[in-house]
């Protein structure tokens, strides 16, 4: 019997590569191919029907002299520093309340209740809240009604329309955040909490030096996932607010959306599309460093 | 690596929709049987054929919650022409929400439709996207279209003008007008204003004496109704020598005057920007005067409302009303052309179209063999007012423009931009994005 010449290394490394090659295969064709046609496209003035054609840096140029541009750059950053700060510490707020106070059938519920809004559709949920945002006859304007308080103009309001935008959002997130927490808080060794009560720490103490440290890397994680997801913010906005009044709440992903579909100018929205790439590469080379050196 | 990893896959979203949307180009050149574009137009058509199945792509003129809806219409309209032609028709209604994106994405993708009704089609047709239909129709048949000639864009036939002439007039609640001891229709600008006051003043209980949708989700619509009339009334032509907007001109200025004058005079309040529904608030007698098309009468009457309604004159006396100039198209990459045109002749029969306008949605006939007869109110507005009309303005990347006309004179309503600012904003991105 001829013996193999592989060693067992070598076995190894080859089953390995077989496990991740469907991988590999998809994120190849769906990731990498797509990135790679998307800046090949910026060069171009593809316009769905017609073959591209060169047109250099043209599509740049003209993205970076674009007021439209500045503005939608300007309302994704926002609302990245908005959202997710606030849904990040609204999730572990709730996780660790759920963890340590409410484990019974009530925490689960309640669990459950939270995470719901996450499975629900983006844009079934941004139209419901638009019901409730409503102006004239909204059912958030006759609540507060009753109370005697004047209609709000919600969604007619730069400042109120990108704040409901950042409402809706944290309100669909939260909930996916939260399992996520509540996975690492669960994770954490009770005997560890023990010793601190024993030791006289409080509550807010054992958050403070246990809890918060214990959960630094899922932080990382939920903040590096939330960071991404927000730059690519676009449903939401589409369905409540369709990047108005004005440019109040447009972002770079609901410009590419327009520019792409509504004015057929593929090239140009390849263009925006790269730089949104560019700057979220950027933004998690400088979290990565930040948390690096923080560890 | 596996963080670079998680990145790319996290943008993938983003661009694997611009990349998946990558075609063969050289699948929207018409095939070498189809005839040359423009060539024998008084020929008489070919054999007609016959089989196979044709995709019809429409939006709906009645609501989802109709009990007998767009669909049941035309589903019920092909069960003759399949039989006569041993064909399946399969009707697709799509909303009008992202309907032109709709179109866009299924005309390139090799399972869209054969037979399509589009608003805008001028960047279609400039991009080779649909199919010259000029020699697919006898003389005969061109004459019985009374609006053909506004299918001529970019240079050939491209369109099948479908619902055209649907006037938008100012409708007026004359219940409430009365109760400001209004009895007459307005008839200028200054009257449009000066009837909101009284309104106002008499205490009717209405949302805005006058409405305007600069909440409208899609701001080509908002534009349609709300802008381009009063620059028509102004005295202006909307496009230059060279096809772009005259936006930059006397007529854009007084235009834009005037609607931030509805504001400063309290004809409306800032809400304005969240508004949408004008018909639906008409209707419902949340506000006394509205711009809508003659066809939205009918649903008008059956709301109870007791209306008149009228066409402004700008400062001058210009007139200016717009009407609709939607249309049927084949796309140039169809599998099935010939019985894809000839689905199209029987949507545009005087049988059908008379059925639509009695069943569906009332408008002007559209072939000088129909016999439908809209309301008696029209009628002296389409006999005699015609010269006034003022179709769809075609120019390249057009939905951009208005896109963000219509997002610049929100801006304004906010008070974060000036007439002056919503030009040169509005003009210098339009010059922009044409490139």
């Amino acid at each position: 019997m001829k013996k193999s010449k592989l060693t067992r290394d070598g076995r190894q490394a080859i089953y390995g590569m077989l496990y991740i090659l469907p991988s590999f295969l998809i994120i190849m064709v769906f990731c990498i191919i797509s990135i790679a046609l998307a800046a090949y496209f910026s060069f171009t003035n593809y316009n769905l029907y017609n073959a591209p054609e060169f047109v250099g840096l043209n599509n740049y140029v003209n993205v970076f002299k674009s007021g439209t541009f500045y503005a939608a750059l300007t309302n994704t950053v926002k609302y990245v520093i908005v959202v997710v700060p606030l849904q990040t510490i609204l999730a572990l707020l709730l996780a660790v309340f759920i963890a340590e106070k409410m484990r019974n059938r009530y925490g689960s519920f309640l669990r459950s209740v939270i995470f719901i809004p996450f499975i629900v559709s983006s844009i079934a949920a941004s139209a419901v809240w638009k019901v409730i945002f409503k102006t004239k006859g909204g059912i958030l304007n006759v609540a507060l009604g009753l109370f005697g308080i004047d209609e709000v103009n919600w969604l007619g309001a730069k400042t109120l329309a990108f704040v409901c935008v950042c409402i809706v959002t944290i309100w669909k997130n939260v909930g996916y955040y939260m399992v996520i927490y509540y996975a690492g808080v669960m994770g954490i060794s009770l005997e560890q909490k023990e010793a601190a009560i024993v030791d006289g720490a409080n509550a807010w103490q054992r958050f403070w030096r246990i809890t918060l440290p214990s959960l630094k890397p899922i932080t990382y994680m939920i903040i590096t996932l939330g960071v991404i997801s927000s730059f690519q913010i676009f449903d939401i906005v589409y369905q409540l607010t369709g990047g108005g009044p004005g440019t109040s709440t447009i972002t770079l992903a609901y410009m590419v959306y327009t520019y792409a579909f509504s004015n057929q100018k593929l090239g140009y929205a390849s263009a925006i599309a790269m730089v949104l790439l560019v700057i979220v590469l950027l933004i998690h080379w400088i979290q990565n460093a930040f948390f690096k050196e923080k560890e | 690596m596996k963080k670079g990893f998680a990145i790319l896959f996290a943008v993938f979203m983003l661009v694997s929709v611009l990349a998946g949307c990558a075609g063969d180009a050289s699948s929207t050149a018409p095939p070498a049987s189809t005839p040359a574009p423009g060539s024998e137009s008084t020929a008489e058509p070919a054999e007609p054929a016959t089989g196979g199945v044709v995709k019809v792509w429409l939006p709906p003129y009645k609501g989802g919650d109709a009990e007998y809806t767009d669909e049941d219409f035309w589903n019920d309209m092909f069960d003759k022409f399949e039989q006569e032609n041993n064909c399946t028709v399969e009707v697709t209604v799509l909303p009008w929400s992202g309907y032109d994106e709709k179109v866009a994405t299924g005309l390139t993708s090799g399972e869209g439709p054969d037979v399509v009704y589009l608003g805008s089609f001028y960047d279609l047709a400039v991009a080779g996207a649909l199919e010259p239909l000029d020699a697919y129709f006898s003389a005969e048949e061109k004459d019985n279209y009374i609006y053909w000639d506004m299918g001529f864009v970019a240079g050939d036939q491209y369109v099948l003008p479908m619902m055209v002439g649907n006037a938008n007039v100012l409708y007026c609640n004359m219940d409430i007008l009365a109760e400001a001891d209004l009895t007459e229709v307005p008839k200028t600008w200054d009257d449009l204003i000066s009837y909101s006051k009284a309104i106002e003043a008499s205490g009717a209980n209405v949302t805005y004496p006058f409405m305007q949708p600069w909440g409208n989700p899609s701001g080509k619509s908002a534009c349609m109704t709300s802008f381009l009339p009063y620059f028509w009334q102004a005295g202006g032509e909307f496009l230059n020598a060279d096809g772009n907007p005259n936006l930059d001109s006397d007529a854009g200025r007084t235009t834009l005057e005037f609607l931030k004058s509805l504001l400063d005079e309290g004809v409306f309040d800032d809400t304005i920007v969240a508004a949408t529904d004008p018909a639906d608030m008409f209707r419902n007698g949340e506000t006394a005067m509205v711009i809508l098309s003659s066809g939205t009468a009918r649903s008008i009457t059956e709301a109870g409302i007791n209306w008149d309604f009228a066409t402004l004159e700008g400062p001058n006396g210009d007139k200016g009303i717009w009407v609709a100039g939607d249309s049927l198209a084949v796309p140039a990459n169809g599998a099935n052309k010939e019985m894809a045109v000839k689905a199209m002749k029987y949507m545009t029969s005087a049988e059908v179209m008379d059925a639509f306008h009695e069943q569906i949605f009332s408008m002007p006939n559209i072939t000088k063999d129909a016999t439908h007869v809209d309301d008696e109110r029209f009628a002296d507005l389409y006999e005699n007012q015609t010269a006034d009309f003022h179709p769809w303005p075609f120019f390249e990347n057009s939905d951009a423009f208005y896109d963000t006309l219509f997002k610049n004179i929100q801006s304004m309503y906010m008070g974060d931009m000036t007439v002056e600012g919503v030009i040169e904003n509005t003009m210098s991105e339009y010059m922009t994005s044409i490139g």
